[in-house]
Parts: C-alpha cells; sequence; structure tokens
C-alpha cells in the first residue's frame, strides 16, 4: 500500500541536485554533502577512503532512512584542504583503485 | 582500522573460473571495497529481464500472474545489453528495438497427455534481438504444463533493468565473499602432548575436511580455503588438552589456531546465466568507477556555493 515509488530508485526528487553540500554552522572546515540515489555501496568505500588522509580529521556517513534514496557524509578537516577536495581526492583515489583491479582482472581472464 | 592494508597495493587474482562460476582473491584493500564490489554485482548489474506479459489466452491450469511472475524469472542471454536502453531513458513511449525485444508463447496441447511448456517455446517476434534468448543451454527451463485442449498464448518483452529493481534482472545467483583463513598449528605441541588417536580427533573434528593425517600421522592442512571459521578444531584441541594432565599448563595457547586475515578476501560469483561469470565481475568494476566519476564531476561547481 505505501510502498515506494519504483520510479524513486532512479529519479531524483523535485527541485534536488544529485550532490549537494551544507557547511557546518558551528564547526570550521566541516560540512554534510547529501549524494541522491546512492547507498552503503558508495557511502561506506568513501568513508573509509577518506579515513586514510591524514589532512581529514573526521569522515562518517549515514543513510538516514532505508526508503530514501540518499547518504550523507560528513567530513572535518583540518583547514590544509577544504571536505570538497578531500571528497575529490577520496573520489579519485578509489576510481584508480577500481581501474587498476578492473585492469587486472581483465588481463588475467582473457588468458585463461 | 585502515592500517590493515595502508601501503598494500590492491590485487585480484582470479583462481578458477567455469561456465557459470568464478572465484577470485582480491587483497591490499579493506572490506568496504569488496562488500561494494559484491553489492554491484547482486544489484546494479544489468541484464535483460521479460517486463511486460499481454495474455491473450490462458485455459491453463495457471493463473496470468503466475504465469507472468515464471517468465520473468527465466535468465535471458545478455552480453550484449549494451546494445539496449533502460525503458526509462528511451525516447520512445511504450517499446522499440532500442529498449525491447519481443516474444511470443503460443502452445496448445492437442495431442493429449501433459504437455511441457518450456522456454524453448518462446520465439522471437521479429530477427532483431535474436541474441537475447533464454539461457537454458543445459536443458529447457520449464514454464507450465498443459493438458488436453487447454492452451496458451502470451506475448511479451524482454527489457533492460537492475537487480535493484526486481531481483529477476539480478545477474548472480550468488555473489559472496569470505576473509581468507590462516591456520596456526603448534606442530611441536601436537607431536610431544598429544596421541596419534588425538590428532586423528582434531583431524575429524572438522566438518568440512580441512585436515589430513600425513604419514607420520602428523597434521596437515590441505583444504585450507573450505575453512568456515566454525572453531570446532579449536574446541577440539582445547578440550583435549583439558582433560589430559598437562591441563593446567598452556592452557591460553592453543594447539591450533584459526584466525582471518582481513585484508584478503575469496570471493565466489555464481550466474544466473544471463552473463558470463567473469563479464559480471567486469561490468561491475565499470559501473563503480562510472558512479564515483559521476560525483565527483558535481562537486567543483559546489565549491563557493553559500
Ligand atoms: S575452523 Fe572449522 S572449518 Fe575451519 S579448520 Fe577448524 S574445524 Fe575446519
Ligand atoms: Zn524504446
Amino acid at each position: 500500500m505505501n510502498a515506494p515509488e519504483l520510479h524513486e530508485l532512479f529519479t531524483l526528487p523535485q527541485g534536488k541536485n544529485k550532490v549537494e553540500y551544507e557547511e557546518d554552522s558551528r564547526i570550521e572546515f566541516a560540512g554534510t554533502f547529501t549524494v541522491h540515489l546512492e547507498d552503503h555501496t558508495l557511502g561506506n568505500i568513501i568513508r573509509m577512503q577518506l579515513l586514510q588522509d591524514d589532512r581529514v580529521r573526521f569522515a562518517g556517513y549515514k543513510a538516514p532512512h532505508p526508503l530514501e534514496q540518499r547518504i550523507q557524509v560528513k567530513i572535518q578537516t583540518d583547514g590544509q584542504i577544504s571536505p570538497h577536495e578531500a571528497l575529490m581526492n577520496s573520489l579519485e583515489s578509489l576510481k584508480i583503485t577500481f581501474k587498476g583491479l578492473q585492469d587486472q582482472f581483465e588481463k588475467q581472464a582473457k588468458s585463461i | 582500522m585502515s592500517e590493515v592494508y595502508r601501503g598494500r597495493a590492491p590485487n585480484i587474482e582470479i583462481n578458477k573460473i567455469t561456465r557459470e562460476k568464478i572465484k577470485f582473491t582480491l587483497s591490499g584493500v579493506d572490506s568496504s571495497v569488496a562488500n561494494s564490489l559484491r553489492r554491484v554485482m547482486i544489484a546494479e548489474v544489468p541484464t535483460m529481464a521479460i517486463d511486460v506479459v499481454h495474455i491473450h489466452t490462458n485455459t491453463s491450469s495457471l493463473h496470468d500472474e503466475f504465469i507472468a511472475h515464471r517468465l520473468g524469472l527465466i535468465p535471458l542471454i545478455s552480453e550484449n545489453q549494451d546494445n539496449y536502453d533502460f525503458p526509462r531513458d528511451c525516447k520512445c513511449t511504450g517499446h522499440c528495438e532500442h529498449c525491447a525485444v519481443q516474444f511470443r508463447l503460443k502452445v496448445k496441447n492437442q495431442e493429449g497427455g501433459v504437455l511441457d511448456v518450456t522456454s524453448r517455446d518462446l520465439r522471437h517476434l521479429s530477427q532483431q534481438g535474436n541474441d537475447v534468448r533464454p539461457a537454458d543451454s543445459d536443458g529447457p527451463i520449464l514454464i507450465l504444463k498443459l493438458r488436453k485442449n487447454q492452451e496458451i498464448d502470451i506475448t511479451c518483452n524482454a527489457r533492460k533493468g537492475i537487480g535493484k529493481e526486481h531481483a529477476k534482472w539480478s545477474p548472480v545467483a550468488t555473489a559472496v565473499f569470505k576473509y581468507t583463513p590462516d591456520i596456526y598449528l603448534n606442530q611441536q605441541r601436537l607431536e610431544s602432548q598429544f596421541t596419534a588417536e588425538e590428532r586423528k580427533e582434531i583431524v575429524n573434528s572438522c566438518p568440512v575436511g580441512v585436515y589430513k593425517l600425513n604419514e607420520e600421522s602428523n597434521i596437515e592442512v590441505v583444504k585450507l580455503n573450505k575453512c568456515m571459521f566454525c572453531e570446532e578444531c579449536m574446541r577440539k584441541g582445547e578440550m583435549i588438552i583439558t582433560r589430559s594432565a598437562s591441563a593446567l599448563l598452556n592452557v591460553h595457547d592453543n594447539v591450533v589456531r584459526v584466525s582471518q586475515l582481513k585484508d584478503r578476501f575469496i570471493f565466489k560469483v555464481e550466474s544466473s546465466g544471463a552473463l558470463k561469470p567473469e563479464s559480471i565481475v567486469s561490468k561491475a568494476f565499470t559501473i563503480l568507477t562510472k558512479k564515483l566519476d559521476d560525483i565527483k564531476q558535481l562537486i567543483p561547481p559546489l565549491i563557493n556555493t553559500r
């Protein structure tokens, strides 16, 4: 009866952008990114990758509600870089990791 | 948490590929990476599956919804899914050759007895889309049975989708990973404090046959990757120590110790038949990379907005 509509899995909610940022009003160099239409798949790898960065003081993510298709990633840095840069860096490293793994995998799959 | 794999290069190694299964080891990453790979393989690698069913005639003993559901669950070979659009992205209204492959299932039992209607009775409505067909090379997939004079006539559309929307689009039957087992045997104590009989007890305590007694009747690990961390062997070892005279000595130092290497993951992926197992894994990587890239593109414009 009150199941969420299927299209909510694929279409952005009215008036929302895929990625939104809200600066923290009390803490310096901190803010929350909201990523729509993503779930733990990305949330968890992004958080773990952010924690690898020494300039990141805090990184955490949550999926606020299981029926709402969004995650929130909270980042606080030490001021050497902005939360935006920290997130960009982590996305880039993850991309390199996955690309590298894919290349290795495909090379082996071909030779078997 | 992260220093587990810091400084180690991510690595992947294929252990075994068959027509429907793949086993590989992923190492030098933490469990978040392994888990997203698993999640993407299950829920986000697209395949084709029957999605819209028109029932013209159905005098069989199964009701319409039941048959529609069964048709949806038939795996369709989807190696060429890149040639199709998701119906929601297609410009057409309804369906067209870019977003759907049409089938017809028209069978009547005229001979009497019981007639099996299988995936082999599904016919393409047009030449186009012949590459998308039931994955039934291991034998026809039974859909329903007809008695004399019963008849069905159905047209249906196969469309592209992902497992997140409905499990029929998931390309995998299983996609699981576990940590790599690490077994430590204190051979010296096993030899000096245990009898051959007791060593045999330890070997037999393992429900999956990880151990074997060798010619000198010493314990040997033969099928390490079979281990499922049930710790039966550890408990057996402790029990034997406890009941023997040396109970008070060394109780904290197990003779058998099973632990998990938390940066090495053993994956097992079984295909539903829609995609080759190696395509599932490599498509999952492509999808993950694209997701990350899409988000990355959207961050710079956010930098100066307040
Ligand atoms: S933990 Fe269980 S499965 Fe693993 S070796 Fe011991 S008894 Fe066998
Ligand atoms: Zn179309």
